[in-house]
């Protein structure tokens, strides 16, 4: 006889069917009442820590590097909403949304000089400069801000260049042959076609192609009239780190 | 270490034991003598060392005594006070150790009592009971109560600081402790709310039965991919928000042309926020939800990746023609997304966008070149 056969076979196995669902929903209603519990019990925690530590992490960059470092092992993330527990009793949304604010004025306002690509260490200068000394920010906050912002899709990211890192705030691909090129311009600051292209072992053509893009978003300048054209990179200027706006 | 001389264990007159303390060790400067495990006396007037298997005692006078400072101990080292002295005066009774190059002995205290110790070494010094006795060398003491008192400022301002030190430090180490036990209480909740999730994967739950589950992930900050894939991350709060947002925003959209960019929007509503600022996931939930509220803003994402926040219903055809009639007026030289930003008053991302949307529609055409990228109104059309 096939099992599956007949009406009286639809209706029992629905009947089954039924059974595991109620079953189901009543060990996941046991186990969410434990969660309720727990969640309780887990609130008044944090309170209890806010209330004694919540200064510590406005105030120290190791401290919050650590709290940042320990919530990401366990598979938590503190900054995912502005509502969560961790914002709300703590604060520490608050800081780094903060944060975020500011790093994407700073982008939009100096996108005209740098085409959007600016240095991290700038960032953290022009930005612990405007804040009281026992209030100073580590580039570890910087770079946790900006990680968030990458969802709002202005191509807000942290990208490592050679030694440093740099904030990028341009949407649209900077491919491996750009970022290779600029983390050439880092150390050498200016550059022509041919010396890029022995530096790098690329094709005069490879470095032309890649420079062309980076003209074209503003990364790089043109001098015309040095002979053979030199190309310049004011991400990479020292002086405006150090210029006051 | 040359200041301790040899001596009586018996107290003179007008002497009284102020503090002892036990298994203590002396150190020249900082090298470990021999001296160790022996019972350290304070008297008003000196600090007598003894072992126990010795009758005499090492003394040092604590007119001798300069400045006290202490050091904490750690794992492998016991506190100690560190204890600078004067030159001694001539015809110093002679001691155990003829001279040396350090002015400073340390006393290490194996067991503890050291604070206690150093208070008690503090009241004797500032009594200075050996001063109203009639002793030797009036000169020297006036000397050295001289610079003593000095000293003694100072040493308040830099024991204030170093007890703000350590207690800065030591409510460093509290808090890393707290953390660890909340980090243990917050681990617990993950596994409990993925044994959670992997029964809401198995039986098929509606999203009614989930929601105040999904607002505890919220709270917490978990991501759970099979809740998010099944009923989305939108909770009551983010609809909430939406409404907000839209309220806040839709006039200064209006006057930014219709159109604002995502990173905007988010610095907008925060900075008139102030508080309880919202993550920028939140706001990317919010006018995600804007559509289906039916507000008078919504989400628009190009192709590029960019976000906009836009004004429902804004006529994409008119925003092209636009576009193409602000190229038309640059014929000749063409227009970059630079030039059209200054031109409309519109930011960089959103003339590149405005400029490769047009070209889409075949109303513009582009010039690639090492001068950066231009369009033009495109001709091939209007003109053919």
């Amino acid at each position: 006889m096939r099992r599956r056969a007949g009406v009286g076979a639809i209706q029992r196995q629905k009947i089954q069917q039924d059974k595991f669902k109620e079953k189901g929903s009543e060990i996941q209603e046991n186990q969410l009442e434990q969660m309720t519990l727990q969640m309780e019990k887990f609130r008044e925690h944090l309170e209890d820590f806010a209330a004694k530590h919540k200064n510590e992490i406005k105030k120290n960059p190791q401290f919050r590097k650590q709290f940042q470092e320990m919530c990401a092992s366990i598979g938590v993330d503190p900054l995912a909403s502005g509502k969560g527990f961790w914002c709300e009793m703590l604060g520490v949304g608050d800081f780094y949304y903060e944060l975020g604010v500011q790093v994407v004025e700073l982008c939009v306002a100096t996108s005209h000089r740098n085409g959007g690509v600016l240095s991290l260490d700038e960032v953290l200068l022009r930005l612990n400069h405007r804040r009281r000394p026992d209030n100073q920010i580590s580039s570890d906050d910087i770079v946790r801000a900006v990680k968030k912002l990458r969802v709002l899709g202005s191509g807000m990211e942290v990208v490592a260049t050679g030694s440093s890192q740099f904030i990028y705030s341009i949407p649209g691909e900077l491919s491996m042959d750009h970022t290779a090129l600029l983390q050439h311009a880092e150390s050498v600051v200016h550059l022509t076609v041919a010396s890029a292209a022995s530096a790098l072992g690329w094709s005069q053509e490879r470095v032309s192609r890649a420079l062309d893009h980076l003209l074209r978003v503003g990364v790089a300048w043109r001098d015309d009239q040095d002979r053979p054209p030199s190309f310049w990179f004011p991400a990479f200027f020292q002086q405006c780190a150090t210029a006051a706006e | 270490m040359d200041r301790w001389f040899w001596c009586d264990s018996s107290l003179s007159s007008g002497e009284a034991v102020a503090a002892s303390a036990k298994s203590i060790r002396l150190y020249d400067g900082d090298k470990k003598t021999g001296y160790e495990d022996g019972h350290l006396t304070l008297t008003n007037q000196r600090l007598l060392w003894r072992h126990e298997s010795q009758s005499s005692s090492l003394g040092l006078p604590l007119s001798l005594v300069v400045l006290i400072e202490d050091e904490a101990g750690g794992f492998t080292s016991s506190p100690k006070l560190v204890l600078h002295l004067a030159s001694p005066p001539p015809g110093h009774p002679s001691g155990p150790i003829a001279s040396s190059h350090a002015s400073y002995v340390r006393l290490s205290f194996k067991h503890g009592g050291c604070s206690s110790f150093q208070q008690a070494l503090q009241k004797a010094l500032e009594a200075r009971a050996w001063e109203t006795l009639s002793m030797p060398q009036p000169a020297n003491s006036v000397k050295a109560s001289g610079s003593k008192k000095i000293h003694t400022g100072i040493l308040g301002i830099e024991r204030d600081i170093q007890k703000k030190q350590e207690a800065a430090s030591q409510n460093i180490s509290r808090a890393f402790e707290d953390l660890k036990n909340l980090m243990g209480l917050a681990k617990d909740m993950v596994s409990l709310s993925r044994s959670i999730s992997n029964k809401i994967k198995e039986h098929s739950v509606s999203a009614d039965d989930t929601t105040q589950f999904r607002s505890y992930l919220l709270s917490l900050g978990i991501d759970d991919p099979v809740t998010r894939e099944k009923y989305g991350s939108a909770t009551q709060y983010h609809h909430h928000l939406a409404r907000e947002v839209a309220r806040a925003l839709e006039e200064p959209v209006q006057e930014a042309g219709g159109v604002m960019l995502l990173s905007e929007v988010y610095c907008r509503i925060n900075r008139a926020r102030g508080l309880q600022l919202l993550s920028p996931e939140d706001v990317v939930q919010a006018c995600n939800l804007m559509r289906t509220l039916d507000l008078p803003l919504s989400l628009h994402t190009f192709e590029s990746g960019v976000q906009v926040v836009q004004i429902t219903g804004l006529d994409q055809d008119k925003v092209v023609k636009d576009t193409a009639q602000v190229l038309a007026c640059h014929e000749g030289d063409g227009m970059s997304a630079g030039d059209l930003a200054r031109e409309c008053g519109v930011p960089l991302l959103l003339a590149r966008e405005r400029l490769l949307q047009a070209e889409r529609c075949a109303q513009a055409v582009r010039d690639e070149s090492s001068e950066g990228l231009r369009f033009y109104p495109n001709l091939f059309f209007s003109r053919s």
